[in-house]
């Protein structure tokens, strides 16, 4: 109850006065942050026409058929990006329920048998909701609502942490229970992307260390079973571990993404240049991009790419430090790992640093659902930022509950 | 409330960055390892899968007839695939190759399913096909090169074949393979997973293309062989036959065809020996005069039919008394014969024979030619030689037998067999041409002439009504051999043949006729000596130039000569059948009075030669209508009204040029083009 007093007095400073009359006083985390996005998805729409063209004419649609399909959704996204940075980030904490109930019922439409008609089984998997023209990937909603959910719990939880069935198990069951759904489309990629980053929110939140060992003790031979049940994934892992194994076979994407990322050499073969997308890239707009851009770009593209996502992680874990209370530090931490997390998971896949899995390059790679999920966070991410950037600017400003959020972080930074 | 915080989430936000910040150097330090340090290797495994080298095979060379008619032809053609996850207008796309390649809606269902990624039409269609499929999307063409016959099936036993995958499996075109292969060239072309990539070359060396070679044989002669073969084997249900048709004085194969009722298309005149029987005579007489043991005017008594010589009795069909040599050759008498060998030395018969080319492989510019059997004396038994004067314990292939007939008809030297005239480049430079090949002279010119002008009065006995036809007739032998199976005489199992040439007078043309197994009629005269005559009727009436047509014609008076000819038949009209009856050998001679004093003649009538055509040799005639006819129908027709003919294309007549009913001269080439291809 105080913090819907707390949120309403706070809110009406921070989105009113500052953005009209201080325009310097938003900080310049939030303008950063976008500037990166825009950068990221510039240079994505580019390498995704050169990587997606050859590949859409082999279907016999227009070379440009992917590039003006994710434009559009960049388009959707960066509406949403500007509505959630204009959002107050406290909605998410009063939202999180609500997300992940939707999230679920969404999920369970994909699992149920008898409704093929809109989750249909596209490769072996129903990953999609498709209504009318609209295709949906649950599990990329699910990403998102079960990050914002873990940071209000993990609010809740503070006090809990010390304690295995008070603190830890809450979170455990209901990410048990996304990550089953999602395992179920099948889509074990998703599935441990998910319980990763909010393993990693938990982890901010201050769960104690010992549990995660505990956790790991447990969940490993588990999710050994999973693998070793699942042919492909098992064959996956083997051929990660030593790709001379299986020269044809799985390891033949390995080997050609690193023939595509090395034949890039210093300064890449050029753009639209690239030979490994003729076929031997196995999906060179999406799980693969990356490996593309470093054979068009060559090491400075890799390098500019890896810079622009580190650089994206510095200033997302800035305006984590400066969020006005915990919620704001964790649901920052979350939307930042969910963006920069990713994006190194989809470079270590490419260049076998990683086991192979289907992990989208942030922004990049096509996809639209996961694009509109990565330019929310981004505008989440921007709300916090101008959050704290008003508190800093003006500390009367913030309501009392702010304060003993910011006062709490702040000590805490303190005896660090 | 403070207090009890025991976490530093400040600490905590500092390891997760850190995290974040050493994963990113990670992945900075693998991108420099990967591409820059090991950049080059990468870069070379890259070029090694994105490139490909690819042979650009070379158009095989053209084979041509003696005028330079095409026989085989190396043609583009398309395979036609089908991606149906590429398809994007179904309907469209299976209604054009439903149209354009005549499938089934089954066929074209198959085609088109997309659950299938790829699929290869069974096949091979021309460009107009590939035309009227291009710009569908998810249809996708292989280009090949194929042989193409447009005379059908005509010579294939010469020419052999060559495989899909441009090998070749027989006859000229593996004779010749490596004249006619030309050299392949390659391109190296960018690949992608599937395969190369459309024009995306790199670099390349183009294939030279083969030669062209051109065959000593006669498009109009081997087409009325083929015909007149076929419809003897057809008719007296043999198991198969021969016919060659060589130039005597250039050793040149005009025509050569065999057929082998239910087998391949197979040359067996060089591959496949018999024992020739009563042919082998005159070779046997030849010796004799040659070697001065016996003159044509010496006597001989035959026996009455019946000789034991060395424990084994000889036979003859008809009984004679006294004879003289020339007498017994033209009654074709074994006891004669027999009796004669004895005047002959074993190694003397032996020579002779092998100089006639008989167990020695001719040489022709053919696969696995054999080469007979003629055994040395050595390993002779006591009925060896005997049996050698009437044509037994020999084994002689066809064109051994042609070459050594042409040897008597064009005065005693035996001449190489040739099949390639030339060779020439592409662009029509000759590189080899083949010339006249004497082997060796085998008699002197006076016993070739005698043994010559004994062979027309075997032919043309008791004819002397018909002298003047007898100026131009045939000089030839008949053969009845028993079949051995086995190492046995087969019971009712007969090789019938006839071997002579034509004009008697001045030999132009070698022909040899054999039978196998022939049912209905196994006697040479009866089975293999009509099929003579209608094979040099049709000759005649085509005009052919390897007959210098003007000497002919000054002899018959008429060329296709209908009225004269057939006036000249004791019967008109079943002239055909009776006449030949009369060339006869030993075992088959005399077989029906009647008949053994019939002439051996060309009955050119009524088909042949229509009654009001005008009796000029070079008199104009109008082409006939032959529109709409299968080719081969129009072929023939335009061959009996004395037309030369060149076809271009196949299937249903479309055009003839000249025109129907414009007046030609005989002897004029009608070019006649087929409704498919060109």
């Amino acid at each position: 109850m105080p913090h819907e007093a707390v949120l309403a007095a706070g809110a009406e400073p921070v989105e009113a006065a500052p953005a009209r009359a201080t325009r310097l006083g938003i900080g310049w985390e939030g303008p950063l942050l976008l500037l990166l996005t825009v950068t990221l998805l510039s240079f994505g729409l580019v390498s995704l026409y050169s990587a997606s063209s050859v590949m859409a004419q082999t279907l016999g649609l227009a070379d440009y058929h992917f590039v003006v399909r994710q434009a559009a959704g960049a388009a959707v996204g960066l509406v949403l990006l500007v509505v959630a940075a204009r959002l107050d980030y406290r909605f998410w904490r009063r939202f999180a329920w609500p997300l992940l109930a939707i999230a679920v019922l969404l999920l369970l439409v994909t699992v149920i048998p008898g409704t093929q008609a809109i989750a249909p089984v596209i490769k072996g998997a129903r990953r999609w909701l498709v209504i009318g023209p609209v295709a949906l990937q649950p599990s990329e909603i699910a990403k998102l609502a079960v990050l914002v959910w873990t940071a209000m719990l993990a609010v809740k939880k503070q006090d809990r942490f010390s304690s295995l069935s008070r603190g830890l198990l809450p979170f455990l069951i209901i990410w048990g229970l996304i990550v089953l759904l999602i395992f179920l489309q099948p889509n074990l990629s998703t599935a441990l992307l998910i319980l990763l980053l909010a393993t990693l929110v938990v982890f901010a939140g201050g769960a104690r260390i010992g549990h995660f060992i505990l956790l790991a003790l447990v969940g490993l031979p588990i999710l050994w079973r999973q693998v070793e049940s699942a042919q492909y994934r098992l064959r996956r892992l083997a051929a990660f571990l030593d790709p001379s194994q299986d020269p044809a076979g799985i390891s033949y994407q390995i080997t050609q993404s690193l023939i595509a990322l090395g034949s890039g050499g210093l300064f890449g073969r050029g753009v639209g240049r690239g030979q490994q997308k003729f076929g031997f890239l196995p999906e060179p707009h999406n799980d693969f991009i990356f490996s593309m851009i470093g054979e068009e770009w060559g090491f400075i593209g890799v390098a500019v790419v890896v810079v622009l996502f580190t650089l994206f992680a510095l200033v997302g874990y800035r305006v984590a430090r400066q969020a006005p209370d915990l919620f704001g530090f964790l649901l920052a931490v979350a939307m930042t790992n969910l963006i920069a997390v990713q994006a190194f998971l989809h470079m270590g896949v490419a260049m076998a640093l990683v086991p192979t899995t289907g992990v989208t390059l942030p922004f990049i790679s096509y996809g639209r659902s996961s694009l509109l999920v990565c330019l929310v966070a981004v505008g989440i991410l921007m709300s916090i930022a101008r959050a704290g950037a008003a508190g800093q600017q003006a500390p009367s400003a913030t309501g009392p509950g702010g304060w003993g959020e910011r006062l709490r972080l702040g000590r805490l930074r303190r005896r660090a | 409330m403070v207090s009890r915080r025991p976490l530093n989430h400040g600490f905590r936000r500092r390891v997760l960055l850190a995290g974040l910040v050493l994963t990113a150097l990670i992945m900075l330090g693998r991108g420099f390892q990967l591409q820059v340090l090991e950049g080059d290797r990468w870069a070379e495994r890259a070029e090694e899968q994105q490139k490909q080298r690819i042979a650009l095979p070379a158009a095989r060379g053209t084979i041509f007839d003696r005028d330079g008619v095409p026989l085989v032809v190396s043609r583009e053609a398309y395979r036609v695939a089908v991606a149906p996850r590429e398809v994007r207008d179904r309907a469209a796309a299976e209604r054009r190759l439903r149209e354009a390649l005549r499938l089934s809606a089954s066929e074209v269902r198959r085609a088109l399913d997309p659950r299938r990624r790829w699929v290869v039409l069974p096949g091979r269609y021309d460009a107009v096909v590939k035309e009227r499929l291009e710009g569908i999307r998810g249809i996708h063409f292989e280009r090949v090169s194929e042989r193409f016959y447009p005379h059908g099936s005509l010579a294939l036993e010469l020419l052999g074949q060559v495989s899909a995958d441009g090998r070749a499996l027989g006859g000229i075109e593996l004779e010749l393979d490596s004249i006619l292969r030309g050299k392949p060239g390659w391109a190296v072309v960018r690949r992608d997973a599937r395969g190369p990539i459309p024009g995306a070359l790199v670099s390349v060396a183009e294939p030279e293309p083969g030669h062209d070679v051109f065959l000593t044989i006669d498009l109009d002669l081997q087409e009325i062989a083929e015909e007149a073969l076929r419809e003897a084997v057809e008719q007296t249900g043999a198991a198969g036959g021969d016919l060659l048709m060589t130039d005597p004085h250039t050793g040149e194969i005009l025509a050569a065809v065999s057929h082998r009722t239910g087998a391949g298309r197979q040359w067996s005149a060089v591959v496949e020996p018999y024992e020739p029987g009563s042919t082998l005579k005159p070779f046997f007489v030849a010796a004799l005069l040659a070697s001065g043991r016996a003159t044509m005017q010496d006597s001989v008594f035959a026996e009455n039919g019946r000789y034991v010589a060395n424990g084994r009795t000889i036979r003859d069909v008809t009984p004679h008394g006294w004879l003289t040599v020339r007498e017994a050759l033209r009654v074709s008498s074994n006891v004669a014969m027999a009796k004669l060998s004895e005047r002959l030395d074993a190694a003397d018969q032996f020579a002779y024979l092998r100089d006639f080319g008989f167990g020695s492989p001719t040489g022709v510019a053919f696969p696995s030619e054999s080469s007979g059997r003629l055994r040395r004396p050595s390993t002779w038994s006591k009925y060896s030689a005997a049996s050698l004067s009437i044509g037994y314990e020999i084994a002689v292939t066809p064109l051994q037998m042609a070459m050594a007939y042409g040897a008597l008809a064009n005065g005693g030297v035996l001449m190489a067999p040739r099949l390639i005239r030339e060779v020439r480049t592409r662009d029509g430079k000759v590189l080899w041409k083949s010339e006249p090949e004497p082997v060796r002279r085998v008699v002197p010119p006076e016993v070739a002439q005698e043994i010559a002008a004994a062979l027309v009065e075997v032919v043309e006995q008791g004819t002397g009504r018909e002298a003047a036809l007898g100026e131009f007739g045939v000089a030839g032998k008949t053969g009845t051999a028993r079949r051995a199976e086995g190492g046995r005489y087969e019971a009712g199992a007969y090789t019938a043949s006839f071997a002579g040439f034509f004009p008697a007078s001045d030999p132009q043309l070698t022909i040899l006729v054999k039978l196998d197994r022939p049912k209905s009629q196994y006697y040479g005269g009866l089975a293999a000596a009509p099929v003579t005559r209608a094979t040099l009727a049709a000759a005649l009436a085509a005009r052919n130039t390897p007959l210098d047509r003007r000497a002919v014609a000054r002899r018959v008076g008429v060329p296709g000569g209908g009225e004269v000819v057939a006036g000249a038949s004791p019967v008109p009209g079943s002239a055909a059948r009776n006449v030949v009856l009369t060339g006869s050998g030993g075992a088959e001679a005399d077989r029906g009075a009647a008949h053994a004093s019939g002439p051996y003649v060309f009955a050119l009538n009524s088909s042949q030669a229509p009654k009001e055509e005008p009796a000029e040799p070079a008199a104009q005639r109008p082409v006939p209508r032959v529109i709409g006819l299968p080719m081969r129908d129009a072929v023939r027709r335009l061959h009996a009204q004395g037309f030369r003919v060149r076809v271009e294309g196949s299937g249903a007549v479309s055009v003839t040029d000249p025109a129907p009913g414009v007046l030609a001269e005989p002897g004029a080439v009608v070019r006649v083009r087929g409704r498919e291809g060109s």
